[in-house]
């Protein structure tokens, strides 16, 4: 027979993975749910288009990450140069 | 990150040992950072690219040529711009290579696999699938420049004096740009996709990095062995975070790799538990510090005049304002407890986001909890930031250059910054990316007044007198680092010319010591997660305060920065808005 101390760590294991398993089904339904579905809602379809269409990567934090920082820099000091 | 708590605040007098210089991981992430750099260095500044210089100084000449000949961009300064842009030390053959061992997951849609692993045949059938759309926007990126040919030929026969033909020469060069801008797209990276096998790299970047960091954890009193035993696993948790956030969708969102590697560890922690084998691979400290001393070198100085007196009014004079009335607000109006918490959410809300919050948690050793809420509340705010701000700008009419600069000067990350500038059309993207870069150089001082602020009025006793040797001893010794880093990099730079942007903006720095840093920061957040836990991050959240300080500073930064923008372009610089609008 399991002692009392042994079912509590049991049950709490089973809580754990079962806490781990739900976090797994919520990035699932964020991810092939509710974003795409965000996606198409007409206040944010026609950005989201542009966003596709241009294909930039939103994720990026600093400057030195999105390539079209160096290409909008070079463009605006030329210009300003003129 | 560890706050001081009211017991441990600093009274006693703080020494200075020289063994902190091989003991502490501050220096060790000064060592580390600049042996980075330094070999950065030795691999690129020998090898340009073929012809640089003359390339360089051929593209100078067209352009002040093509300035001089038409009062609008002519197609040939455009190609000699693009020409410019294009010298890159990175595309050569060999920092090709090195790029290879250091690249992170790829994109993928529905199959995480694709991240890491594209055969041949699927390359070819997504190739093959975006071909036609892939010609068909070649075909009319021709068309478009056979057309402003010959507008611009039209123009030029008139001297360029014919307003009307000027006018229309200009608009079908304008067309020209946008249609090779959305070849240039989505559709050119799907026609254009090549196999890959990412595991065998992965597994070296895990080498790379384990070995970086083992050095120090020999003099650091950490067990090199038992650090390398859970290392791969956070390595592991960082890899997986990469491909989340690759997701085709959660990345349209900027839902990126750090979030994921906080939540993912988080969940970890707090439902399985973190094995105790991890424990001494979590250095988020040594991680975070190491990749801290890399970004410094990107803080370039000379970046801040790219748009002249309008943009350094935009991003120098309203950020810092808002910053220090946010924090004023956080600590007087709305009562937040953490002094820490205030300068974290104020510098990640009002200066760009993620690495603000990274270097200011950093400089006022801020706990990771605390990064986390700044950062989480970051990326959901800028998310909302994303859509409604160019919607509302478009919506009503407003000037590309203004909303282009209200965009830079107040979403936080530099990705949101360019997909929200894009929806304004070329000119508004350029400004707000622009702003953005003007506004990211500002961390190195603000993360050095802040560990300064710190140690001299926030980490003591009220009314007490800190001497200047004893801010010394409390200094975060890697803000030095950070600050040195940048300073020596923008000298180079500014040394270099024309042909710094190519060696060491686009070689030494984003060839390879960005690539490095990249994967510094997800290690850390990976350890962040997997030693964070809700019950600490909610007694932090408690009354949403957090969440009212980042909307009262975020309003206040979005009436100022609109305000500043209006005044500058508008007012003061209508020259510039004129130029930019060419």
């Amino acid at each position: 027979m399991p002692t009392t101390m042994e079912q509590t760590k049991r049950k709490q294991a089973n809580r754990g993975w079962a806490g781990l398993l739900l976090g797994l089904g919520l990035f699932w339904l964020l991810t092939w749910v509710i974003l795409p579905w965000g996606q198409n809602l007409p206040g944010l379809q026609p950005v989201m288009a542009a966003i596709i269409a241009a294909d930039v990567d939103t994720s990026t934090y600093w400057y030195s990450q999105s390539e079209k920082t160096a290409g909008a820099e070079n463009h605006i000091r030329n210009t300003l140069r003129r | 990150m560890t706050a001081p708590t009211s017991s441990d605040v600093v009274v006693d007098k703080g020494k200075w040992e020289w063994s902190e210089m091989w003991k502490k991981e501050d220096w060790w992430a000064i060592w580390l950072g600049f042996a980075i750099l330094a070999v950065g260095l030795i691999i690129f500044l020998p090898r340009p690219p073929d012809e640089m210089h003359e390339k360089l100084a051929k593209s100078k000449n067209t352009l002040s040529v093509e300035a001089a000949r038409a009062p609008f961009q002519t197609i040939e300064w455009h190609q000699a711009n693009d020409a410019k842009s294009d010298l890159r030390a990175r595309n050569e053959p060999y920092a090709k290579s090195i790029g290879q061992w250091l690249q992170r997951p790829g994109r993928w849609s529905s199959n995480p696999m694709e991240s890491l692993y594209l055969s041949e045949e699927a390359a070819a059938a997504r190739r093959a699938a975006a071909l036609p759309a892939y010609e068909e926007a070649q075909e009319k990126t021709k068309a478009a420049l056979a057309n402003a040919k010959t507008a611009q030929a039209m123009a030029e026969a008139a001297g360029f004096r014919n307003t009307m033909l000027n006018d229309q020469a200009e608009t079908a060069i304008s067309e020209w740009r946008q249609a090779r801008e959305k070849e240039r797209g989505s559709l050119r990276s799907r026609a254009t996709v090549q196999a890959y096998n990412k595991i065998p790299y992965l597994i070296g970047t895990l080498v790379i990095t384990m070995l970086i960091f083992s050095i120090g954890t020999r003099f650091m009193g950490i067990s090199t062995t038992k650090f390398i035993q859970g290392f791969w696993f956070v390595f592991l948790l960082a890899v997986c975070a990469e491909i989340i956030g690759n997701q085709t969708t959660v990345r349209e969102y900027g839902f990126g790799a750090i979030i994921w590697a906080i939540l993912g560890g988080m969940l970890i922690s707090n439902t399985v538990g973190t094995p105790a084998f991890l424990k001494s691979a979590l250095q988020t400290e040594y991680f975070i510090k190491t990749g801290l001393v890399l970004l410094g070198a990107e803080i370039l100085f000379g970046k801040m005049l790219a748009i002249g007196l309008p943009g350094i009014f935009i991003a120098w004079v309203v950020t810092p304002t808002v910053l220090i009335v946010t924090y004023i607000l956080g600590q007087k109006v709305i009562g937040l407890q953490s002094k820490t918490l205030n300068i974290t959410v104020s510098a990640d809300m009002s200066v760009c986001g993620v690495s603000a919050a990274i270097a200011t948690a950093a400089a006022c050793r801020a706990k990771k909890e605390e990064l986390t809420i700044a950062i989480g509340m970051s990326m959901l705010f800028t998310a909302v930031m994303m859509i409604a701000l160019p919607t509302f700008i478009v919506a009503v009419g407003m000037h590309p250059v203004l909303g282009g600069a209200w965009i830079g000067g107040t979403i936080d990350s530099t990705g949101a910054v360019v997909a929200a500038g894009t929806f304004l059309g070329e000119t508004g993207m350029f400004v707000a990316a622009t702003i953005k870069m003007i506004q990211n150089v500002m961390i190195g001082i603000i993360a050095f007044g802040v560990a300064v602020y710190w140690c001299a009025r926030v980490d003591c006793v009220q009314g007490q007198t800190v001497s200047k040797m004893e801010i010394w001893y409390r200094f975060p010794k890697f803000v030095l680092g950070f600050i040195s880093a940048s300073i020596i990099f923008s000298a180079i730079l500014a040394y270099m010319g024309s042909a710094g942007d190519v060696m060491i903006d686009q070689g030494v720095l984003r060839g390879f010591s960005r690539p490095l840093r990249d994967w510094f920061f997800i290690l850390a957040f990976a350890s962040i997660g997997l030693s964070s836990n809700f019950r600490e991050m909610a007694v932090h959240f408690k009354g949403g305060k957090p969440a009212i300080l980042y909307v009262c500073g975020q309003s206040l930064n979005l009436m100022l920065t609109l305000l500043m923008a209006y005044i500058m372009f508008f007012l003061v610089f209508p020259g510039v808005t004129e130029s930019l609008m060419q």
